[in-house]
């Protein structure tokens, strides 16, 4: 499905409907994905995910190609793993050593998580990370986006990016190297 | 996707997902179900309690009625002939077994008022948990939320804010 038929697809409910089971079945495996590594919990990224494609299909209506729609959905997603993660931080303050002390063997643990003790402690250490810093390092590291689409997403200047997955790697690199 | 993915799901997670997404935006969702089957119960419940309410009410005025004319024909009678069984009295009175059987006793008044204020708790609290419930006002936005002055309002704030607005169009 092109862009432009997207867009004529939109005019109508049956077209939108249409439209977002397409967003369904391309993108609802990264979208979840890229929740995961955000929230890292599978339940959470489970509420996450689906608070995201609803709020999609209720700004389906008004979606007017002013981006691609899968950028668009990122940012529906990205806006709503930091609302979540803000919410959950005040609920439960928790350091940055308590994080690095307890999270590599819980993930270890968990049967949703299939990495080694190398791979857990990198998730640990991007858990410390603040949400924005999170965000964009999972986005550029992992999903290897370019620093344009993560701009759109997040709303952040490209070089504002650059320095921000600077110090992100920067962070993770000192706390990993002070567990080995 | 491009690095290793440490983190997995459980067996066809994403097709149960897609379904409740999908129930979800269609307002087919269990829960709006589950919640209109709660209604109709209580719908029921608080017609059969008006209904008992009503044949209470009913046999209420009947008893008094009859007690009334009890009162007025022994007293009519006492008047007429002093000498008259309680048999006779009985044989000739208005009231049947059944009407006698319907006296009010002060138990079933207080029971009565009870009920009915009984009734009413009931109905209100249910509009309150209702309330509560009603899974569409969780992403309606919340009304109640002060708005920040801009001298004190970061950019977290605001991009919360303006996703909890539906008006809000996003522009990327």
């Amino acid at each position: 499905m092109t862009e432009a038929e997207i867009i004529e697809q939109l005019q109508s409910e049956r077209g939108r409907k249409q439209v977002f089971e397409y967003l369904l079945d391309t993108f609802q495996k990264p979208v979840y994905f890229y929740v995961r590594r955000m929230v890292v919990d599978h339940d959470d990224a489970d509420d996450v995910t689906q608070q995201a494609f609803i709020k999609a299909w209720k700004g389906l209506e008004k979606f007017r190609g002013e981006s691609k729609l899968s950028t668009w959905l990122y940012r529906i997603a990205y806006n709503e793993s930091i609302t979540f993660l803000g919410k959950k931080n005040k609920r439960n303050e928790i350091s940055t050593e308590q994080i690095m002390y307890s999270m590599p063997s819980v993930l270890q643990e968990d049967a949703l998580f299939d990495g080694d003790e190398i791979e857990a402690l990198l998730q640990s250490a991007v858990a410390t990370l603040p949400e924005k810093q999170k965000a964009v390092f999972v986005m550029k590291y992992y999903e290897e986006k370019k620093y344009e689409e993560i701009s759109m997403i997040t709303g952040t200047s490209v070089g504002a990016l650059k320095a921000t997955f600077h110090i992100a790697v920067g962070k993770i690199e000192q706390l990993i190297k002070g567990k080995l | 996707m491009n690095k290793k993915n440490p983190f997995s799901v459980p067996e066809e997670y994403f097709e149960r997902s897609r379904a409740e997404i999908l129930s979800k935006i269609s307002g087919k969702d269990e829960s709006v179900f589950f919640d209109a089957q709660r209604k109709s119960i209580l719908a029921q419940t608080t017609e059969k309690q008006t209904k008992v309410i009503s044949i209470r009410r009913v046999a209420t005025i009947v008893a008094a009625a009859s007690i009334f004319g009890l009162g007025m024909f022994l007293f009519q009678n006492g008047n007429k002939n002093e000498s008259t069984s309680f048999e006779t009295l009985l044989a000739n009175t208005p009231i049947s077994e059944e009407d006698l059987l319907l006296e009010v006793s002060e138990e079933d008044f207080v029971e009565y008022v009870g009920d009915n204020i009984a009734m009413i708790s009931f109905t209100d609290n249910e509009k309150a948990i209702d309330l509560n419930n009603n899974s569409e006002e969780k992403i309606k936005p919340n009304e109640s939320k002060e708005s920040p002055s801009f001298e004190d309002i970061d950019e977290d704030v605001i991009i919360d804010y303006l996703l909890e607005d539906e008006t809000f169009e996003i522009e990327l």
